[in-house]
């Protein structure tokens, strides 16, 4: 009986990757509706990263992708709700920070932002979680409907 | 009954397990013919493979322009779905799935949905040919393209189906299928883009055709990782001919600091820097030959 239980238990552990990955596949779809109604959905980023040890940099999630001129783009980020960490987006032309969906004046971190892109180019995204958080989250890029 | 319940659990769980290593066997007897399987990439890294991949523009984009310019659809920009089941090779499924998935972008945006369904079976059966086809919801697609009320999931299925089977070609270290999709997404929303040009003059088309400079460079370099094989190097040879006149076009740059600011509770942030594309009209025209003559060729490949 001890061993079937321990038969069961440890095939129980090989079925949690199956949910998580269905788990994550809600959250993309919940967090490609929340873009809003005037968006078309581009792409997807899932965003797993640890825990910062101590006097180490923030782990992050890096993206590079080609962005249009004259479309206006939406990068949404959306927490998984077990997520400790809270998600934040960074924008770069090359190693130039265009701007960040966090602002550390007022602390205050947007779940979005628009880009009005002007120059077509290779843009780099950054995606960590604030103050080295663990986390999970999606993030999503949009295009907004003229 | 605690005995009969673990009995059960047993059995169940047995079966779901049986049914997991049962998929994945089958996904590891794949064999992908053609002999391109043997060629890994030997310039350039998966990692940076995948990168370069990323970094080509979704049709979309020109899709969405076209139509916002008020661009009025036609059917002839499109390529015929209907001769499927003459493709054999691994090359032409691969390339000739980009050619419909851009073509499938096309007719979302303009919402010509009972046309869609034609695309998307022959999407369906090219993906198959290519062991992707599991990434193909094929009764949703239908549903949504039948009904025409949801064109946004309609959208966002085809584009997720498409990020979800160049992950997996990746990821199966298929990279070389997942290039052949890129290209034939990138060749035929430049024979869009262009033939838009040819019938009208909207300067804004114009620019996004000669900033394709930028985007060609990195679809010559992903392919030129597979140069050995006979099929990519005259395709390589074919994409060569349209990337010298692409090279006569000049891009310059504005600078400016960019700006946040938070408008209607939505943030936004302002480029202030600028592209400006220099192509004069004979460029343009040799450009829109060059397209044509390749998006022709490739199929002959």
């Amino acid at each position: 009986m001890k061993i079937l239980f321990l038969f069961f238990l440890l095939t129980l552990l090989t079925i949690p990757g199956k949910i998580l990955a269905q788990s994550e596949q809600e959250l993309v779809d919940n967090c490609v509706f929340s873009t809003g109604e005037n968006t078309t959905y581009l792409k997807d980023y899932i965003i797993k990263l640890p825990k910062v040890n101590s006097n180490k940099d923030a782990p992050v999630y890096k993206a590079t992708v080609v962005l249009v001129k004259n479309t206006r783009y939406r990068f949404t980020i959306c927490n998984s709700a077990n997520s400790e960490g809270k998600g934040i987006i960074q924008l770069y032309d090359h190693n130039r920070l265009l701007g960040s969906s966090y602002n550390p004046k007022t602390e205050k971190i947007y779940t979005s932002f628009d880009f009005p892109c002007k120059k077509t180019g290779k843009y780099n995204i950054r995606y960590s979680f604030k103050d080295g958080e663990k986390g999970l989250a999606v993030g999503i890029i949009s295009l907004v409907k003229k | 009954m605690i005995r009969q319940v673990f009995v059960w659990l047993f059995f169940l769980i047995f079966f779901v397990s049986c049914k997991n290593i049962g998929d994945n066997t089958r996904e590891d007897e794949f064999v992908v013919p053609d002999s391109i399987a043997a060629l890994s990439p030997i310039e350039i890294t998966e990692d940076a493979m995948e990168d370069v991949i990323q970094n080509i523009a979704s049709p979309v984009e020109i899709a969405a322009m076209v139509n916002s310019l008020g661009v009025p659809f036609s059917q002839k920009y499109l390529s015929p779905s209907a001769s499927v089941s003459n493709i054999s090779t691994n090359f032409n499924k691969a390339y000739k799935l980009g050619v419909y998935g851009a073509d499938l972008g096309y007719l979302n945006i303009y919402q010509k949905t009972s046309s869609a369904i034609d695309y998307i079976t022959a999407i369906k059966q090219l993906a198959e040919g290519i062991n992707v086809g599991q990434y193909i919801d094929f009764d949703t697609l239908k549903r949504l393209a039948s009904t025409g009320h949801n064109i946004d999931s309609l959208m966002y299925l085809s584009v997720r189906s498409f990020n979800k089977m160049d992950k997996h070609l990746r990821e199966t270290k298929r990279s070389h299928l997942s290039a052949l999709i890129i290209t034939g997404l990138w060749v035929e929303g430049m024979y869009l883009a262009t033939q838009v040009a040819k019938d009208n003059n909207y300067p804004e088309i114009n620019e996004r055709i000669g900033e394709q400079k930028i985007i060609l460079n990195d679809l010559l370099l992903i392919l030129n990782t597979y140069k050995k094989d006979k099929k990519f190097a005259k395709l390589i040879e074919n994409i060569e001919t349209v990337k010298k006149e692409f090279d006569k076009v000049e891009i310059t740059y504005e600078q400016g600091e960019p700006e946040m600011i938070e408008k209607d509770g939505m943030l936004v942030i302002i480029q202030n820097e600028t592209s400006i594309v220099y192509m004069t009209e004979i460029q343009l025209y040799n450009i829109i030959n060059k397209i044509e003559e390749l998006r022709n060729t490739i199929t002959e490949i």
